[in-house]
């Protein structure tokens, strides 16, 4: 609560900097000085002085200080509290901290001695709090008057105020920009450092070539199944018979609507077309899947089912018995509502595509004597295709990576098998079961979404740039 | 013979000169294409005001004028390529041997195989040499072997010029050539159809002196066969390779007659104007 008081107090005294900044020249120049920089710039300046270094102190704090005040408290453990084991002890600790912000505390029953030495804990913690608390804000006074007067005495008529609000100006943006790849590092990093946990359990040549996935494992050693099995080729085959049916839909349906789009439409239908395909780019994929489970799932199912009572008793007696039995699981409902989902994307992509191919092109078709179709066909399509090729990669990359849909409407059982018909799971449906629910992150069994979820990384990864990089080539083609 | 390069420079030297003696006397002969009463209208804005105007057979005409005067919009009339602009209606006649290229019962793709089109920028199609050349017998079905197609893409590419250049590596992309070889890549492309007039839209604006005068030694030696219309927005280039020039300004056909009198003598002060240099 304090810190925040403190920063607000910051704002309004870096905001009082910039009058001051701004002020001081416009009355230089009135006494006749000819200055370097606008004297926005000026209070610019000095309010970044005042206002920066205090402000990131502050954040560091709010940050970092509470765990900074747990390590030193529990540096030093009271006598009965080393007896105990590390459980109790990180429930004791947490109990002091809660109880020094006055906030309610497990209902651990606690003796007599260890209540007294939890009360004395909890004091110990007000007390570093209230300590932590009070040199951060006398640091961030001094560091905002600081700040503030360094910056005053540089402020001379000709000083460079404008390049040096443009220097701090760059420095945000590097800032920003190293925070979002320091972000994707991280998570990176921890995905790879759960994979090798996992992979000192299952070896890697077994998870990526063993065709038996069943990753259960027993609560307790004396059950049944102690050991579970990990090879996940029948999910690589699962999520690549998913993302084909996808394609099959998706490719066609969206490249060509997408050459409808760019070669045909007039002016009207693409600005009304256009628009409403990426709203339906922008719907939440979950909108997807429950319309796979619970509309063309029953459907499909339903269809096949009566092919099959017709099929039944004739010559493709087999056949009709199978397709009575398919059920609403199935990769082909998966795949086909994924590829719905894709057609915008598709769409979207190949039409900026297709724009970029340079009108000169078409014209000079067109006046050979080719009709629409054939420069379409033959000069349009030819040179637009290695970018077709990369818009078609990227949604690769896309339905192999989507959980939601498959989740609800493609089925848990892994089986290796290319028949649409057949129930099939992919690596995203996976990760998502093995993660949700209560579980303890140490055992395989958790542990090896982390491996599903490196190698997903890895594919979509080299998917995405290969893609990328054909866009890119294609673009500076005519550029 | 001398160089190439020598050659330009006298041909440059030559035409700057605007009096300098007509290039050639013989009669005009008579009308390939005629245009009678052309307006066009790109959506409410009028862009072309009554042309009337002949191109003869076996000639070059060159359409000139300042930028914006509606010379292209003339010259995409002939072979309709107007026709894929949106909002843009044109009104009148032009008689392509008599019969209106805008009849709605004549089709504009079998109109574009007779009229050849050669635009401003080289615009080879992304396929080999010879697919570029070979691309409009391919869709008109003019050869029925693949001898008589490889006959066919090898005398167009003689035509043009490019032969020498190029009979070692058809197979390679036409967008790796120089822009003058593109240039008469694609003029090769336009004439592999046999088409009976070639428009050619500003063909050396792109190009170096060099290029250029190969691509005007190329026209030369094309009118011997076709009905050429060129526009160009060098004076110079007009006096060197066209028989009969047409001026225009603001979309309006201002004065149009053989070469040499419209560079010599010509009647409306506008075109003096603009053909020496005091505006434009």
């Amino acid at each position: 609560m304090i810190t925040w008081a403190a920063m607000a107090a910051l704002l309004i005294f870096s905001a009082c900097a910039y009058v001051i900044g701004r002020r001081r020249l416009v009355a230089a120049v009135a006494a006749g000085a000819q200055p370097h920089s606008r004297p926005g710039y000026h209070g610019a300046y000095l309010t970044l002085w005042a206002a920066v270094p205090a402000l990131l102190l502050l954040l560091v704090h709010i940050g970092f200080s509470s765990r900074i005040e747990a390590a030193l408290l529990q540096a030093e453990a009271p006598a009965v509290v080393r007896t105990m084991d590390a459980q109790q002890q990180r429930v004791f600790f947490d109990d002091a901290i809660s109880l020094s912000q006055g906030q309610t505390r497990s209902e651990t029953t606690y003796d007599a001695a260890v209540q007294a030495a939890l009360d004395a804990k909890a004091a110990e913690a007000r007390r570093l709090d209230q300590g932590v608390r009070l040199t951060v804000l006398v640091l961030a006074v001094v560091l905002a008057a600081g700040g503030f007067l360094i910056a005053l005495r540089r402020l001379a008529p000709d000083f460079r105020a404008r390049n040096r609000v443009e220097g701090w100006t760059a420095a945000l943006f590097i800032a920003c920009s190293v925070v979002a790849v320091l972000t994707t590092a991280g998570i990176v990093a921890s995905l790879a450092f759960e994979s090798w946990r996992f992979f000192q359990m299952v070896s890697p040549i077994d998870f990526l070539f063993g065709t038996d996935w069943d990753p259960q494992i027993a609560m307790r050693a004396d059950q049944y199944a102690s050991k579970g099995a990990f090879g996940a080729v029948p999910l690589f085959v699962g999520t690549f018979l998913v993302m084909l049916v996808a394609m099959v839909v998706a490719a066609p349906i969206g490249l060509f609507a997408a050459i409808y789009l760019a070669e045909y439409a007039g002016g009207w239908t693409r600005a009304v077309v256009k628009p409403l395909l990426e709203v339906l780019a922008g719907v939440p994929t979950v909108v997807y899947g429950f319309f796979a489970a619970l509309t063309v799932g029953p459907l499909f199912r339903a269809g096949f089912n009566a092919i099959g009572a017709q099929l039944i008793g004739g010559p493709l007696n087999e056949l009709g018995v199978y397709l009575g039995q398919v059920q609403n699981q199935m990769a082909l409902v998966a795949g086909a509502v994924m590829g719905i989902m894709l057609i915008p994307f598709v769409c979207s992509l190949s039409d900026d595509i297709l724009n970029a191919v340079p009108q000169s092109l078409r014209d000079g078709s067109l006046a050979m004597g080719a009709t629409k179709s054939e420069t379409v066909k033959k000069v349009v399509l030819p040179a637009a295709l290695p970018g077709v090729m990369g818009a078609l990669l990227l949604a690769v990359s896309r339905a192999v990576g989507e959980t939601m849909i498959v989740t609800m409407a493609a089925g848990l059982q892994a089986r290796m098998t290319l028949n649409p018909l057949d129930s099939v799971t992919t690596v995203t449906v996976q990760i998502v079961t093995l993660l949700t629910g209560d579980q303890e992150f140490d055992s395989a069994k958790t542990l090896s979404a982390f491996g599903l979820g490196l190698t997903l990384f890895a594919v979509t990864l080299a998917l995405n740039i290969v893609a990328l990089r054909i866009v890119q080539k294609y673009r500076e083609q005519y550029d | 013979m001398p160089s190439s390069r020598d050659e330009a420079a006298t041909r440059e030297t030559a035409a700057i000169r605007i009096d300098a003696p007509p290039v050639q006397t013989t009669p005009l002969a008579g009308a390939k294409l005629s245009a009678r009463d052309v307006n066009v209208f790109y959506g409410d804005k009028q862009a072309l005001f009554d042309i009337s105007l002949d191109m003869p057979e076996r000639a070059v005409t060159s359409l000139i004028g300042p930028s914006g005067c509606g010379k292209s919009t003339f010259l995409r009339c002939i072979n309709r390529m107007n026709d894929t602009i949106a909002g843009c209606r044109v009104t009148g006649r032009i008689d392509l041997d008599g019969e209106d290229v805008n009849d709605k019962g004549l089709d504009p793709v079998l109109l574009r195989a007779r009229v050849g089109m050669v635009f401003q920028k080289p615009n080879p199609f992304p396929k080999s040499i010879f697919e570029n050349v070979a691309y409009g017998p391919r869709i008109h079905g003019i050869s029925s072997s693949k001898t008589e197609l490889e006959g066919i893409v090898e005398t167009s590419l003689k035509r043009a010029g490019l032969w020498n250049e190029v009979s070692e590596r058809l197979d390679q992309p036409g967008t790796g050539l120089s822009g003058g070889q593109q240039q008469r890549l694609v003029i090769a492309r336009a004439i592999a159809v046999n088409p009976e007039v070639i428009l050619m839209d500003e063909p050396c604006s792109a190009l170096d002196p060099i290029a250029t005068a190969k691509i005007e030694e190329l026209i030369d030696e094309l009118r011997t066969q076709y009905c050429i219309v060129i526009v160009t927005h060098s004076m110079a280039q007009a006096a060197r390779v066209s028989q009969k020039t047409a001026f225009f300004h603001l979309g309006k056909l201002v004065e149009a007659g053989p070469t040499d009198e419209i560079f010599t003598n010509p009647r409306d002060t506008r075109t003096q104007d603009y053909i020496t240099g005091r505006f434009g």
